[in-house]
């Protein structure tokens, strides 16, 4: 009875540890779209970096089961596409090259539409101040197991 | 007890929380990962504290929420203090059952409606020592504010602030709300921020706040959509010898109303403290009524009519009222005016002959060297007391520096200077650095971010950090300070004459290389409470070693920023270990 009982448990240890890994891919991705996927922009001013960071510090803290203190961050890109094409950079829509220690960035053959949110003053959350950056470049981003986008490199080469 | 949910850090404020003795604190973990819930969709964090309940069943009580713990036979009052979480069901229930003695309510972004006013209405009417009610960003709608009204206007009801900031108001509520201002002594502090009150709810509301048994303190209205008709109302409200704060920022009010306002703060029974007029479409033409104001009132602390179009036509027209010795401003923003080089001599003056002024902003007017160089005379004078000093994007160079060194090594009083979007260059930071080792300066907050600067300058800044003691905070990413000025800047840090608390190295072109002399810094230094290094390509091997000095006993770090930096699942496992390791300790992803 107890050495089924083992197996059970080794099995659902398993299953669990396969889930974890997965559920913390998938946190990453999710994270990576909240902060920085915007499809439709309405107008890339300053008055949108205020506007879209504060609803996305605010769905951060959110999601963050221990937010800690309230912080203005102070720089991020937001890339006007769908995710689907910014997915597709993962999965040969980029040249990759690799890092020191090992770790492969995807960077995009095309040109995408972004705006850079650098912060400008103002107490967090509701009050944050941005000033809007808008270019059209190529994009450089690391992605997970599931050709997923994970991580955005805000200081691309 | 308090109760909170927005973070294990508990908040400094002026208000009074009175703790249960013994109690810890109180974090509530708002998605609880009870066993009932699947697996599938948590956060790792989540699963691992599911495997700890399942591990050790006598853990799981400490999960749960606390609302339980402070029952009806406390002595202690209670506070609660909630954002970001969706509160219906069983848990709103248990939450308004825990309402009945507490002093202050916070529930912002809850997603609250009008059938939680209908409670939070009962509690009004019984609650006796409730003094604070918060319910900032939620769908309240003006039948849920008249469901609030029916409440504050029960004789038990004694709230004194009420803050109701974007809950999608429209002029429709102001009614009840008027009817509350003109029965409720006890109503002192109002927000109605960012709800289109509109002209005709300004109008409403105005009745209220004039009416005798009124005695509003503050009021803050900010973009609510108020035009130039509600000067009228807003005139005589200023007459309200209880009003010492007004703020109506971000409202299209244009000049003619502007003036009418400060009719109504010359007004002898006025005795107004605090003024935020900024982004009113104010230009020079109602500058003149300001500055009549200005050198009348001697209560009036707090000018800001920062982001109007005043120009320097209009600025020259403020200063007649500010250098007048009646005039007691101490906090003046005048940021985004159109000032230039031109206003600065005025401005020099005033810093020479008014001695109240100790908060100046003037961001982002384009005052360049010239400007800055005439200031400083004024900076420099005896009487001058500045304390604080905003220059963010002044379009001033290394020119000005050395002027502005002269003045940070002589001007004891100032203790906060943000230097940051000025092309300041390693010149301009070297002059700087003369100036920050002057004995004589007692500052405490520096701020230069995105100012130009290199490794090269990083000696002279080592030389500053290890002998201003009073220097506890400092920003100075944003600027290709590479790892070698990261390790300059690190032993200037490790100096025990070295007190800083916070430092901000975001977006610096970091790497792994430096990420041992940050390691030695975090491993020593025991004043440092946060640190940041996002945007920096630290890499697995540079964070590990943040790692390990992390958890040196010594490190008492609050804050670890580590936002945008790149690295495999392992690495943030073991980050997130170590949080969950470091109680005091928050890291941010």
């Amino acid at each position: 009875m107890t050495q089924a009982r083992t197996l059970v448990m080794l099995w659902v240890l398993a299953g669990s540890a396969l889930l974890l890994v997965v559920s913390a891919n998938q946190q990453q991705y999710e994270r990576f779209l909240l902060q920085h996927v915007h499809c439709n922009p309405r107008g890339r001013d300053d008055a949108y970096c205020n506007r879209q960071m504060r609803y996305m510090l605010r769905e951060d803290r959110r999601r963050d089961p221990n937010p800690g203190k309230k912080i203005c961050k102070e720089i991020n890109t937001f890339i006007h596409e769908t995710k689907d094409a910014i997915r597709a950079v993962c999965q040969g829509g980029g040249s990759e090259y690799v890092t020191r220690s090992g770790q492969v960035m995807h960077r995009s053959f095309s040109s995408f539409q972004v705006t850079t949110c650098r912060f400008h003053g103002g107490k967090p959350l509701e009050n944050c101040r941005y000033r809007a950056s808008r270019d059209s470049r190529r994009i450089v981003i690391a992605c997970d197991e599931d050709r997923n986008p994970v991580h955005f490199e805000e200081s691309h080469i | 007890m308090q109760i909170t949910s927005s973070g294990c850090v508990p908040r400094a404020g002026s208000r009074e929380r009175v703790r249960a003795p013994g109690a810890g604190a109180g974090v509530i973990r708002p998605r609880q990962a009870g066993p009932a819930r699947a697996l599938l969709g948590l956060s790792t964090r989540e699963v691992l504290q599911l495997w700890r309940v399942e591990a050790d069943l006598s853990l799981s009580r400490e999960i749960w929420p606390l609302l339980k713990s402070s029952g009806p036979t406390s002595p202690f009052k209670m506070d609660i203090d909630i954002e970001c979480q969706e509160l219906s069901g069983s848990r709103w229930t248990e939450l308004v059952s825990s309402m009945k003695d507490c002093k202050a309510i916070r529930l912002d972004y809850c997603k609250l409606s009008r059938s939680h006013c209908e409670d939070l209405c009962s509690v009004l009417s019984t609650n006796q020592s409730l003094k604070e009610l918060k319910l900032d960003h939620n769908e309240l709608k003006d039948e849920g504010v008249e469901v609030l009204c029916k409440g504050l206007l029960t004789p038990s009801c004694n709230l004194e602030l009420l803050w109701l900031e974007n809950c999608n108001l429209t002029g429709a509520c102001c009614e009840s709300l008027r009817s509350v201002l003109s029965a409720k002594p006890s109503l002192t502090d109002l927000h109605l921020s960012r709800n289109k009150l509109d002209t005709s709810g300004g109008k409403v509301l105005c009745q209220g706040l004039l009416d005798a048994n009124c005695k509003a303190q503050s009021l803050v209205m900010r973009s609510c959509e108020l035009r130039g008709d509600n000067a009228e109302m807003l005139t005589s409200i200023l007459s309200k010898a209880t009003l010492k704060k007004l703020d109506i920022s971000n409202n299209k009010l244009g000049d003619a109303a502007i003036k009418q306002l400060c009719q109504g703060l010359m007004d002898p029974n006025s005795n107004l403290q605090l003024l935020h007029l900024e982004n009113c479409d104010i230009t020079a033409d109602s500058c003149g009524d300001l500055a009549t104001v200005l050198s009348t009132k001697p209560l009036l602390l707090d000018l800001a009519v920062g982001k109007n179009n005043i120009g320097d036509a209009g600025f020259t027209l403020l200063c007649k009222g500010l250098v007048y010795p009646n005039c007691n401003i101490q906090k003046l923003c005048l940021d985004t005016c159109g000032m230039t080089a031109d206003s600065c001599g005025d401005l020099a003056t005033v810093l020479s002959t008014n001695p109240s002024l100790l908060d100046l902003a003037l961001d982002n007017n384009n005052i360049g060297d010239v400007g800055l160089i005439l200031l400083c005379k004024g900076l420099i004078h005896p009487k001058c007391n500045i304390q604080k000093l905003w220059l963010w994007e002044c379009h001033f160079t290394a020119v000005a520096c050395k002027d502005l060194a002269n003045v940070i090594g002589t001007k004891e009083s100032l203790r906060r200077i943000s230097l940051t979007l000025n092309e300041l260059g390693d010149a301009g930071m070297e002059m700087l650095c003369q100036g920050l080792k002057d004995p004589k300066c007692k500052l405490q907050f520096l701020s230069l971010k995105e100012c130009g600067l290199t490794s090269a300058c990083c000696e002279s800044l080592r030389s500053v950090l290890s002998t201003k003691q009073s220097l506890k905070h400092l920003e100075i990413g944003s600027n290709r300070l590479k790892d070698e000025g990261a390790k300059l800047i690190c032993e200037g840090l490790l100096d025990t004459n070295c007190n800083l608390e916070t430092i901000w190295l975001g977006e610096s072109e970091l790497t792994a290389a430096c990420c041992d002399s940050l390691a030695a810094v975090i491993r020593t230094k025991q004043c440092l409470r946060y640190l940041g290094l996002d945007l920096n390509r630290l890499e697995n091997e540079g964070v590990r070693k943040l790692c390990e000095a992390v958890r040196s006993p010594n490190c008492k770090l609050k804050y670890l920023m580590l936002y945008d930096i790149y690295w495999s699942s392992e690495v943030e496992a073991e980050l997130r270990a170590l949080e969950e390791s470091k109680p005091g300790l928050k890291i941010i992803f």
